[in-house]
């Protein structure tokens, strides 16, 4: 399977996932909205009766920040609490979306199933918390990695009387570490795609198995995660630059932006399906059998010599299941 | 100590100077120098020698004299230098790996007494005894009223690695303050003296300098395949092939300091600023309409322009030298021609950013990076600003000591007219992979006049605008108060007084206090004498007290005046009138063609801060009248009384927005109206971003 063909079919999935993506979309404005409703209301109240609120319709002054200085001082409690209730809430709800999702799309379903995406996002909850946790270092480490070549630049030439080797490797760092970063999500698709897919539990064998299933499987996952990235950028500039043209000053053209924002925002959030839907498909179709060199399928044994009673029970026992150990 | 000998005594060589100095002379030398610098690469000294001439241009009798060894200040951590600064200024930091200091060697007077060992170190301006920034030498005979003393001093300067303006970096050198420099008689009456006495401060870290006018010469001694650029003019090089050294010789008169620079890979580029070329006379005759003079004492001169770049920095020498243009033009046309024939932009390389952004006369160093995005100003800003203090600090010498407003404050104010006239406004310095992306974005951009406000709102009143450098309560409070805040006085005045009254008031104090020491209250004096106006209480409350000033519109009201209630006397009589009867009369009136509710307004002004000026504020009704009032603004607060046909729609202070340092806007005006669009457009904004947020976010799980 070529990064195209998974791409293509992630997409496709995401088509097939409306409901999915409204209620993600939804769920994820409403968390926004907990951050933006009281730094709207903070940013508002002086403006109010202000003849101010007229000049920054029609255009931004960013003078007026400064008018800000003293309320701004008093908001950062209120505003920093906000944002650490929006952060948990988001982390929760990703965990809880990934684990319904990745479920449904992995069923194959043709409609929006509640239940089945209950059942999926309950039943995955532990173990993509405990995944997502494990990402965190992961993340950290990608940074740090990225930061490398600068690190090594400054060492190298930073008692150096020119700048440009610094701002050439300041560039490298920039790409290395988007690209580290994005390592590091697509891994943790994947191994979100394993724990569900596979029915597994160890989140952490799940994330080193895919670390190496991408590094094997370079192109095709790598490559779904350029082509996201490209389309991303590209979308991004496309609203900006219709963002920045658009005068929003009328109802009509606020409006616009408002839906122009909003298309944008569901863009992003058929991304993340979309994501999953790749993982899916790559996954399906390079991941190995059972047996993997991570989990090693456990054999059931009797100690002596076995009862015939037991013998009999196990014969009639079923297909031995992969043990993947408890937790991490 | 390896002194560069001279093969003439130095008081000949400054007898043969004298006439052609003269000559070109802008402003009476009181402090003249003949320098002598050897550069030693490898020990990163320099072996140095000086005549001084010094006139006593008072009636005292100077027993003493003193002299700043500014060097000293990065001898080690026990300097007040280093101990108010902990290492740290401007964004950067001494390694305190390699020191810098400055050994005086010898001090004699030309062809008399020897008083080398009666050289002390003193500390003026605290008790830290460890302090070796400033010396006293006792005068064998006093010096009379309009004496010269001249004085031969060898002295040795290690120069640190670059840190505070000055040092060395790589093969990269900035010498700074790097010869001992006499301080400044004060005479009774000069500035704020009230008795003769030295005005010689420590190196303090919030402090720059302040010198006499002089002539100067130098002899720099450097290995030749070093380039140089320095203050003045070069008027003689010489090859010593065996020593495999070159010697430079500048000359520069009427001036107060001397820097140099050299480095083997700067790129040397020069070009000419020809005045008749850069000036329509469309520019001068309007300068000429505006000051009141001819337009030919508009015009301005021809200057040499000696750019020492970085290699890396090529593409951006067209950048620095239509900087430099812009300056010479703008500062020239604004407050009278650059008098100087010479002006040497230099530009530091990596690593030596500290020395970036410094003045010295018809020297000055300026800051950028490598690749610098065309819409970000930062290198414009710079080299305008740095060129500036050729008028704020060099032609009109202030104290920068003591009174630092007068000339970072004035250059910013100067700078901030002179960018945004030639560049606009700056971009924010936002790159992507390399790529600046400011404008994609759509981010806001920034003037000169934005920054200084929005700095200073965030410290409005930390300390008065006028301190002694060390003074203020932080680093932070001197950077606001010396620069953005005096910034934002300065355009508060002339938003006051208008802007051609502004302008006529910058360049009469230019023209009168050009070549010469002025103060605050100088300045103060020119303001009030152009203006015609009495600024004093302005003065009193932003520059020598720091005094919040806050209007507020604190309450509007409207309602309806109908037929009142009550009991009435009224030619004898006396008659009752029922709400009932006043409703039904009400109703009545209102059935009338042409009738209109009549209304009450009540607007109460609140004064927020400490700062009383008068104010403006204009009432607005819904019929499109339209009342002025005036308040003095004396009381806590004001109220004002209105009885129209018409309800009030809108308030507003100060209508024409004069008073910059009003710390907030928005609260100086009130409408009726709620901007229903403005919550919607920004609350779509604000969601719209915070959505992204939480996306990224949970791109994390």
């Amino acid at each position: 399977m070529t990064a195209i063909q998974a791409f293509r079919r992630g997409w496709s999935a995401a088509s097939r996932s409306k409901w999915a993506l409204l209620l993600m979309w939804f769920t994820y404005a409403l968390i926004a909205k907990l951050v933006a409703v009281p730094a709207i209301a903070i940013l508002l109240d002086p403006l109010t009766h202000s003849r101010v609120a007229g000049d920054l319709l029609s255009h931004f002054d960013v003078g007026w920040l400064g008018d800000l200085a003293d309320a701004a001082r008093s908001a950062t409690v209120t505003l920093s609490a906000a944002g650490l209730v929006a952060a948990g809430l988001t982390w929760l709800v990703a965990v809880l979306f990934a684990g319904g999702i990745i479920t449904m799309l992995d069923e194959h379903w043709e409609r929006f199933s509640f239940t089945l995406f209950c059942s999926g996002a309950g039943e995955h909850f532990w173990r993509i918390l405990r995944l997502s946790l494990l990402g965190l270092p992961c993340f950290a480490l990608a940074w740090g990695l990225g930061r490398l070549p600068s690190m090594l630049a400054k060492q190298v030439y930073g008692e150096g009387m020119e700048g440009w080797p610094l701002g050439v490797a300041s560039i490298i760092r920039s790409l290395l570490t988007v690209l580290l970063l994005g390592w590091v999500a697509t891994a943790l698709d994947y191994a979100k795609v394993r724990l569900v897919s596979g029915r597994k539990r160890g989140a952490f064998k799940a994330l080193m198995y895919s670390f190496a299933f991408v590094a094997r499987h370079l192109s095709a996952a790598m490559g779904v995660w350029l082509l996201n990235a490209l389309t991303f950028a590209l979308l991004g500039v496309i609203y900006l630059k219709l963002s920045g043209a658009l005068q929003a000053t009328t109802t009509a053209t606020i409006l616009l932006l408002v839906v122009l924002q909003q298309l944008f925002v569901l863009f992003r959030t058929a991304q993340r399906i979309a994501g999953w839907g790749s993982a899916l498909e790559v996954h399906g179709a390079f991941a190995e059998p059972a047996q993997s060199l991570f989990e090693p399928e456990p054999v059931p044994c009797v100690v002596g010599e076995a009862l015939p009673g037991v013998a009999l029970e196990a014969e009639r026992a079923p297909e031995p299941q992969e043990w993947d150990g408890y937790g991490i | 100590m390896n002194q560069t000998k001279s093969p003439v005594p130095m008081g000949a060589v400054l007898a043969l100077m004298l006439p052609a100095l003269l000559a070109a002379q802008l402003a009476k030398p009181v402090a003249s120098y003949d320098l002598k610098a050897s550069l030693d690469v490898k020990t990163r000294i320099i072996h140095g020698s000086e005549t001084l001439v010094w006139l006593n241009d008072s009636p005292d009798t100077v027993s003493n004299l003193r002299f700043h060894l500014y060097m000293n200040a990065f001898k080690n951590e026990k300097s007040t230098f280093m101990r108010e600064s902990g290492g740290r200024l401007r964004g950067d930091y001494s390694a305190k790996r390699d020191w810098g200091w400055i050994d005086v060697s010898s001090l004699r007077l030309d062809g008399g007494a020897d008083l080398t060992k009666s050289i002390h170190f003193i500390q003026p301006d605290d008790t830290n005894g460890d302090d070796q920034t400033v010396i006293e030498v006792p005068l064998p005979e006093a010096a009379k009223p309009g004496a010269t003393v001249t004085l031969r001093i060898g002295f040795d300067t290690k120069l640190p690695e670059v840190f505070a303006r000055t040092g060395y970096h790589g093969t990269f050198y900035l010498a700074g303050q790097w010869f001992p420099k006499i301080g400044v008689w004060e005479t009774a009456g000069f500035r704020y003296s009230q008795k003769g006495a030295w005005n010689c401060h420590q190196f303090h870290a919030m402090s720059e300098f302040f010198a006499n006018f002089g002539n100067y010469r130098a002899e720099i001694t450097l290995p030749s395949e070093y380039k140089i650029g320095a203050t003045g003019e070069l008027i003689g090089k010489r090859d010593d092939v065996a020593r495999k050294t070159t010697t430079w010789t500048y000359q520069q008169e009427s001036v107060t300091d001397f820097a140099w620079t050299a480095q083997p890979t700067y790129l040397k580029l020069e070009r000419t600023f020809v005045a008749a070329k850069e000036t329509k006379p469309e520019d001068l005759a309007r300068t000429a309409k505006l000051f009141g003079i001819a337009p030919a004492d508009a015009r301005l001169s021809d200057v040499k322009i000696t750019l020492m770049l970085q290699p890396e920095h090529a593409e951006q020498a067209d950048r620095h030298f239509r900087a430099a243009f812009a300056g010479i033009k703008g500062f020239g046309l604004r407050y009278g021609h650059y008098p100087y024939k010479t002006l040497t932009l230099v530009d530091p390389p990596h690593g030596a950013s500290a020395a970036s952004g410094m003045e010295y006369p018809t020297f000055i160093t300026c800051g950028t990076e490598w690749r610098l995005p065309a819409d970000v100003l930062g290198l414009e800003e710079v080299t305008v600003h740095e060129f500036g203090h050729q008028f704020w600090m060099e032609l009109v010498a202030t104290n920068e000591f003591e009174e630092s407003w007068l000339d970072e404050g004035f250059n910013t104010y100067s700078t901030s007219e002179v960018v945004e006239e030639n560049f606009g406004s700056s971009a924010l310095p936002f790159r992507l992979f390399g790529v600046q992306m400011a404008s994609l974005f759509d981010l806001p951009r920034f003037s000169g006049d934005l920054e200084n406000r929005f700095a200073y709102q965030l410290l409005p009143t930390s300390d008065p605008i006028l301190r002694s450098a060390w003074d203020y309560s932080d680093t932070m409070s001197y950077g606001v108060n010396s620069y953005m805040k005096t910034g934002v006085f300065l355009s508060t005045l002339e938003r006051l007084m208008g802007a051609d009254t502004m302008a006529r008031v910058m360049r009469t104090y230019q023209q009168r206090y050009r070549f010469h020491h002025p103060n605050s209250l100088d300045f103060l004096k020119v303001v009030n004498e152009v203006s015609g106006r009495d600024f004093t209480t302005l003065f009193d409350q932003f520059v020598f007290h720091a005094r919040r000033l806050d209007y507020k519109v604190e309450d509007v009201e409207s309602h309806k005046v109908g037929t009142w209630a009550g009991v009435f006397d009224a030619g004898g009589k006396r008659r009752t009138v029922t709400l009932e009867q006043a409703g039904k009369s009400d109703e009545q009136a209102s059935n009338a063609k042409g009738y209109k509710d009549l209304y009450e307004t009540t607007v109460r002004i609140r004064r927020e801060g400490d700062a009383v000026l008068p104010v403006e504020v204009w009432v607005h009704f819904d019929d499109g009248s339209l009342e002025k009032r005036q308040w003095d603004g004396a009381e806590r607060w004001a109220r004002f009384k209105f009885e129209k046909t018409a309800e009030a729609d809108w308030v507003q202070i100060d209508p024409y927005r004069r008073y910059l340092l009003d710390v907030n806007w928005t609260n100086d005006s009130w409408q009726r109206h709620y901007p229903v669009k403005l919550a919607f457009k920004w609350g779509g904004q604000l969601a719209f971003w915070m959505q992204n947020v939480v996306l990224c976010l949970s791109g994390l799980v």
